[in-house]
């Protein structure tokens, strides 16, 4: 590309028609950035790019829309925003395409359209989130119904991810999970923080207090014992909650 | 504005270097050794995204704290962790983290209480490392030989019990200032985290009767991490009630943000008479019989 490249905050492009709203992209490769930033202006939206990401987002105030990769560190970035903003659209750039990819990135995200998809697509999925809706391929809706039929633990989560999570709730140390499950700190350190960040939360406190909420903490039930569960099944039954608020946040 | 406290010569008698270090001062000394750098993160699974070279990872839930009871890890487990961390009684110890350092901030009130003399604490932490975009490493240090790391003294003065505060603190009588440093809603009594809703009225919303609120947040450029000026900081103290001639309490909900107020108070602003309490809001809340003071709702 040969056009001056996106700057932060840089207003849609003369001729284009009526301004549409604000994009904020976040975390995304300089090369990409650059395209989907002029691709947007084109379409009619204002585009920023916060210089200090840290400092944006915890000084964020305005509900905003977001495109980010689908990247844990900006499902982390989102959760603590929304702590601040909770009106917060965003749309997330899928690396993989699979229908796991896609429901974890709807998870956190209002929308979300693969990373290689046309331009015009991005804008098609950037304009539904703005106005709360998500456009997804109907191969994936039918994966859904596919993937639903085949699970197991309906919470997703592996019997040992759930131990760990029962284990840290009874105080165990995450070095006594390592040695019990014969890897490295770093690596349960890493497979923990990648389960906090599938329960949408940030640190081992806010994880346990999601689990808690949704049900995972508590033992499964021995085949038969509830009849309400199916055999085999974790009882994830969501109980009604005090606090609007997810996880600990604080200060 | 000119900020004076980083890199300020240390304070006589308590330790024979700067109490605050820019991440500028860090970076310069980083290959000479002259330190051991320890992460204390919100979150310790952090450390692992990337850390300072040859930093160590103290986990404050797992490290810093006692295994059964709700207290700071014992002696014995503080001279265990230092000799893991190949730190002596004599090792110019560096500590940082995220989360505006409030976590390193405890780390530090905590070795402190433990007698170690040679520490510092990184102004503005590992969000201002990052922004900068200094040197970061995936490589973990290596494990060391025991050090026969030995606790010389315990500095009592610096803490406050539940029975100082009961006995000295409510109320806020003349001679002292009682600082709550949680956000301003917690003070007023409203219920901002799970963790802390009276379900079985086991702790109750509020905030000790006679303390003044200074949310810990406010020490701190947002922009930055870094903290602010000292004028600055010396006036938000003395809005609140602050002087030389009078002894300080501070207290938060679990005692890491009132270790950055703690922090600021004793070891920069060098107040002679301040204690961290560190049973926070979480024991007192608790506490048959206690006085507590709320906002009308």
């Amino acid at each position: 590309m040969d056009q001056a490249p996106a700057r932060d905050d840089d207003p849609p492009r003369p001729g284009s028609s009526r301004t549409r709203g604000e994009v904020t992209l976040l975390l995304l490769a300089p090369v990409y950035q650059r395209g989907l930033a002029l691709g947007l202006r084109d379409a009619g939206y204002a585009v920023h790019v916060p210089p200090d990401l840290d400092g944006w987002a915890q000084n964020a105030e305005e509900p905003v829309l977001l495109v980010t990769p689908d990247s844990d560190a900006a499902f982390r970035l989102l959760v603590g925003l929304r702590k601040r903003v909770p009106d917060v659209l965003s749309v997330a750039l899928l690396e993989q395409t699979h229908a796991a990819a896609w429901s974890r990135a709807l998870h956190h995200c209002t929308g979300a359209v693969p990373l290689d998809a046309e331009l015009e697509d991005v804008v098609d999925a950037v304009r539904a989130a703005q106005r709360g809706h998500a456009v997804l391929p109907t191969t994936v809706i039918r994966g859904f119904g596919t993937a639903a039929e085949h699970v197991e633990q309906p919470a997703g989560f592996t019997a040992a991810e759930l131990a760990w999570l029962r284990a840290l709730a009874a105080n165990k140390t995450v070095g006594s999970l390592a040695r019990a499950a014969g890897v490295s700190e770093r690596e349960m350190y890493r497979q923990l923080n990648a389960i906090y960040a599938r329960l949408g939360a940030r640190t081992r406190t806010e994880a346990l207090l999601v689990a808690e909420r949704r049900g995972l903490l508590r033992e499964q039930r021995p085949p038969g014992a509830d009849s309400t569960s199916p055999a085999g099944m974790i009882d994830v039954r969501t109980r009604s909650t005090l606090l609007p608020t997810r996880g600990g946040g604080r200060r | 504005m000119k900020r004076p406290q980083a890199d300020d010569a240390p304070r006589t008698g308590t330790s024979t270097v700067p109490p605050l270090v820019s991440t500028a001062w860090v970076a310069e000394r980083l290959d000479a050794q002259e330190f051991v750098l320890v992460e204390v993160d919100e979150e310790a699974g952090t450390y692992y995204e990337g850390h300072l070279p040859g930093a160590r990872n103290a986990d404050w839930l797992d490290h810093l704290q006692h295994p059964v009871r709700r207290a700071m890890l014992d002696e014995a487990a503080f001279e265990n962790l230092m000799d893991r961390f190949g730190i002596t009684n004599d090792t110019h110890v560096v500590l940082y983290g995220d989360a505006w350092n409030f976590f390193a901030a405890s780390a530090y009130w905590i070795f402190r209480f433990y007698g170690h003399r040679r520490l510092s604490l990184m102004d503005g932490g590992r969000q201002l490392w990052l922004a900068e975009d200094r040197k970061m490493s995936e490589v973990l240090p290596e494990a060391v030989a025991a050090t026969g790391y030995r606790v010389r003294e315990h500095r009592s003065q610096i803490r406050a019990t539940r029975d100082d505060m009961l006995q000295r603190f409510v109320g806020a009588p003349e001679g002292t200032a009682l600082i709550d440093c949680r956000t301003p809603e917690e003070y007023a009594g409203q219920v901002v985290q799970e963790v802390d809703l009276p379900v079985a009225r086991h702790r109750m919303p509020g905030r000790i009767p006679g303390a003044r609120n200074l949310a810990t947040r406010e020490l701190v450029d947002p922009t930055t991490g870094r903290l602010r000026p000292r004028e600055e900081l010396q006036a938000l103290y003395a809005e609140r009630g602050v002087t030389d001639e009078v002894e300080v309490a501070v207290y938060c909900r679990v005692a890491e943000r009132s270790s950055l107020l703690w922090f600021v108070l004793d070891e920069l602003l060098r107040h002679p008479r301040v204690r961290n309490y560190d049973g926070g809001w979480a024991e007192y809340g608790s506490l048959i019989d206690a006085p507590v003071e709320r906002d009308p709702a």
